[in-house]
């Protein structure tokens, strides 16, 4: 007997933030991060044991890895010790030096919590399989308040990716009222249980995920509005 | 290198809270958790009132606060040191229960643990006794093939809930070689109370020194003086800060024997020079070269034209000499006298003595004098001038009487003895004419007799340290780059890379040459990596082509942007804490990028990013870019000096570090025509 499987759904990671861009790089606002599943095991293994003041500065260096120093205030941590329940965590962050900046344009990426990650998978060979212990999901719903006096320029989405059923990424975004950028993503790994990925399958792997990092890493650009 | 180790920084690395053996202590834990918990029996009134005490309120991040923190020492008439520790502490969460636990060093020859006994105080107040089937006693060594050095230890890890406070108290004997001892008033927990006391007989005097906090004045009582500090912080790494061995409170003292009284106690150090000459006594008969080492020294020099290559192919043969290291008599002297040097070339094996020493037996037998330096290999900032003693180092490298004319960042302008180049056998990867990082700036005992002392060992400039990139790159009209990457490093930048390319072998290295270029351009292949690896001109250069189809975004086919300086940013500085508690150590390195980059066909620069020039007191930046033709040029320097940074100026060395990361993210936005 072979023992099922947990869907993507089952182990899911969801970000939702409302932020505010001021024109000299700060992000500012509130967030909310959520996991399931396998995923909520991992962070409860993580943080059962520590203290308040512990957890506290665990999520705060899990940020700083992102963001440089930003400041959190307002943590609280919810299911941590309750294993019915989902673990979250919300927070008020305010990170400086977001942003790219030339002369008369803000570059702004709207992946916000997958800033400054590095590449999944670097390097071009690889000896072993590539093995996922488990199926899982990420949605990303997040708004930024645009500064005043800046209109977006050309701005754009990557294109999905989808590889057969192991793998399905997608991004959306709106603008709304000229000032408000709604963006969403969705990924998922794993529905069609194709956990063990062959030695043979690791060049498509890599573009997959490549391919990923590069739509994550895409940015929007802001300009300064030209006066009616 | 660790086998230079004194008798006390022996027993210092594996007392009370000193993690430096955890591996072994994490096995002890598992061996101890499955032995009888404990007997029942009250702890004593000492470890009560310790547990007891109303403590001010701890940094939160604490895992564990020490209550008491106390040591005995009486030193008896015969010389014989016998020593009474008691220790609590309370367990605040479950990563400080690691803190409950005892290991107490002896040396096999010259020293015991009369004593040691352990208790647990639950948070519920009921107290028990760790049985004796929960102690051990073990082989102690780190690096050693072999080692004379025991430890008596028991663990209470497993026993340990938040809120528990554990206990113990020891009785150790030793007959020490030296009449010093040194004392550190905390590990990196917060201590409420720390006490040192020392008795001498009647007549002895002592004189003490308090290192990393003002001067602690002693209480006196008959013969016993006693040290006190009370309420320690909890001490945090923080990124570029020196050794914690470097900061905490620390006692050093010196005892003298009344008159002309005999003991089998060593000779007292009141200067460096008389370390100097007790050392020189040790090492100077095994330096003789013998008929094997002249002869091997003709052979390797057969081709050297000058001075300098002649020390430099000795250098080479000596530095690949195998090391191995054999402790025995430590408790005599055994770690401070190196083996002789015919023994040494022999067997063709050796610790950092030996091989030092088998260097000077050949340079002697090349007509070039040199003497041994004994060094801290570790942290610059832990040797202090205030404290003469050989009890302050661990490691011995060689000073060479430099050859007229010859200059670099490794010689040091000795007052008696001249020009010297100083040079570390031991280590495989920084060649002649370089010192390791980690023993650069440090205070040293040159080993000269009376003509010795303590010297500051020189330190590199920014430019001898130096990661020189170029890159040749173009972009294609859909976004794509190709281009090729060339790396020159010079001083411990090249040491490191050198190291990490011999220890891990060509492929490994070729994976982290890969990983680099990624981390800068999304989605990279990289081919035909090529090193080349010439120590003896101080340089490790490295060659790769890459491409990327995802380099640059496109915006609506009109806007084209990407990183200029294509490559990820320089190593960070790690200054990204709002504040800073200890200083920040900054080792001179000059990062210098220079790349040129043909634009795609059909695109015209729009923006190019703004010029950025600092100027501080901790380094300089400067980052300019220019097109023209179709060309973009970028280059960007990073400077830093060799300085420390205090504590209060971190907002001056944050702002730095902060413009430096600024300036690395602007892009290149290209428009279409």
């Amino acid at each position: 007997m072979v023992a099922p499987l947990s869907r993507s759904g089952d182990s899911k990671e969801e970000h939702s933030a409302q932020f505010k861009l001021d024109e000299d790089g700060t992000l500012s606002g509130s967030v909310r991060m959520t996991w399931t599943g396998h995923l909520a095991v991992k962070r409860r293994a993580a943080l059962f044991r520590k203290s308040a003041a512990e957890r506290e500065e665990y999520i705060k260096d899990e940020m700083k890895d992102q963001f440089g120093s930003p400041e959190i205030n307002d943590i609280k941590w919810d299911g941590i010790d309750d294993s019915e329940r989902p673990v979250s965590v919300s927070f008020a962050m305010k990170a400086t030096g977001y942003v790219q900046k030339t002369g008369k344009r803000i570059f702004v990426q709207p992946a916000v919590f997958q800033r400054a990650f590095a590449a999944r998978f670097p390097n071009s060979t690889r000896v072993y399989p590539v093995y996922f212990q488990y199926a899982w999901s990420e949605v990303d719903d997040i708004s930024i308040e645009v500064p005043a006096g800046y209109e977006f320029d050309h701005p754009d989405i990557p294109p999905s990716i989808k590889a057969g059923d192991t793998v399905d990424w997608k991004v959306t975004a709106r603008i709304e009222g000229k000032t408000k950028l709604v963006y969403e993503r969705r990924f998922s790994f794993g529905d069609d249980g194709n956990l063990v990925l062959p030695v043979t399958a690791y060049a498509n792997v890599k573009k997959v995920f490549d391919a990923i990092h590069e739509g994550d890493d895409h940015t929007f650009a802001l300009k300064q509005a030209v006066a009616q | 290198m660790k086998e230079f180790l004194s008798n006390t920084d022996r027993r210092k690395s594996l007392s009370h809270l000193s993690f430096q053996r955890s591996a072994v202590l994490a096995l002890l834990s598992l061996i101890l958790c499955c032995v009888p918990a404990a007997a029942a029996e009250e702890a004593p009134a000492w470890l009560r009132a310790a547990a007891s005490e109303k403590l001010p309120a701890a940094d939160p991040k604490a895992p564990a606060i020490v209550l008491l923190r106390e040591s005995n020492v009486v030193v008896e008439d015969s010389g014989h040191i016998v020593t009474t520790d008691r220790f609590a502490v309370k367990v605040v969460n479950r990563a400080g229960a690691s803190a409950a636990r005892a290991a107490k060093i002896y040396l096999r020859d010259t020293g015991k643990v009369r004593d040691l006994k352990a208790w647990v105080i639950a948070p519920s107040g009921d107290a028990r006794r760790l049985t004796k089937e929960r102690f051990l006693d073990v082989a102690v060594g780190e690096d050693a093939l072999y080692e004379d050095i025991r430890a008596r230890v028991v663990s209470a890890e497993r026993d340990c809930d938040p809120g528990a406070v554990f206990g113990y108290e020891s009785v150790t004997e030793e007959k020490s070689i030296f009449t010093q001892l040194d004392w550190d008033f905390s590990d990196r927990l917060p201590a409420h109370i720390s006490r040192y006391s020392l008795t001498l007989p009647a007549g002895w005097s002592a004189k003490a020194v308090t290192m990393n906090h003002a001067p602690v004045s002693p209480v006196e009582s008959g013969a016993t003086q006693t040290w006190e500090l009370r309420d320690l912080p909890y001490f945090e790494g923080e990124p570029f800060s020196p050794a914690f061995e470097s900061l905490r409170p620390r006692l050093a003292l010196s005892f003298f024997p009344a008159g002309s009284q005999k003991t089998v106690l060593g000779p007292s150090f009141a200067r460096w020079e008389d370390v100097s000459l007790w050392l020189s006594e040790l090492h100077d008969g095994q330096s003789l070269p013998d008929d094997a080492i002249t002869a091997k020294v003709r052979s390797l020099t057969a081709g050297a034209n000058t001075p300098i290559d002649k020390i430099r192919a000795l250098a080479d043969y000596v530095q690949a000499i195998r090391y191995v290291s054999i402790q025995t008599g430590i408790g005599r002297g055994g770690g401070y006298k190196p083996h002789a040097a015919s023994l040494v070339f022999a067997k063709s094996y050796g610790d950092c003595k030996d091989k030092a020493n088998l260097l000077r037996a050949m340079l002697k037998a090349a007509g070039i004098e040199s003497w041994p330096v004994s060094i801290f290999s570790g942290d610059p900032l832990f040797v202090r001038a205030e404290w003469p003693t050989p009890q302050q180092v661990n490691h011995c490298i060689l000073a060479i009487l430099a050859p007229a004319g010859y200059t670099g960042d490794a010689v040091l302008d000795d007052p008696k003895l001249g020009k010297l180049l100083i040079f570390d056998p031991t280590d495989a990867y920084t060649p002649l004419g370089e010192i390791p990082l980690h023993e650069q700036n440090s205070f040293a005992l040159i080993i000269a007799g009376e003509r010795g002392g303590l010297e500051k060992m020189p330190s590199g400039k920014a430019g001898a340290n130096s990661t020189m990139r170029n890159i040749e790159a173009s972009v294609a009209p859909n976004g794509s780059v190709k281009g090729t990457l060339h790396e020159d490093l010079t001083g411990w930048t090249a040491v490191i890379q050198r190291a990490s390319f011999r220890e891990r072998g060509e492929a490994e290295y070729r994976k982290r040459v890969e990983t680099r270029v990624t981390n800068g351009i999304r989605s990279a292949a990289i081919g035909n990596v090529k090193t080349i690896d010439t120590p003896h001109e101080d340089r490790f250069q490295v060659d790769a082509e890459f491409t990327s189809a995802g380099f640059a975004q496109i915006m609506q086919g009109r806007l084209m942007v990407f990183r200029p300086s294509i490559l990820q940013s320089f190593d960070p500085l790690p200054f990204t804490d709002t504040k800073r508690t200890q200083p920040a150590i900054l080792n001179a390195r000059t990062w210098q990028d220079t790349v040129h980059v043909k634009l795609p066909e059909g695109f015209e620069v729009d923006e190019l990013p703004d010029a950025a020039k600092v100027e501080t007191a901790y380094g300089s930046y400067e980052a300019k870019s220019s097109a023209e033709a179709g060309l973009l040029t970028f280059t960007r320097t990073l400077v830093l000096k060799s300085s420390v940074v205090p504590a209060d100026e971190y907002a001056k060395l944050k702002a730095f570090a902060d413009r430096v990361s600024g300036s690395d993210q602007a892009p290149v936005v290209l428009v279409k025509k």
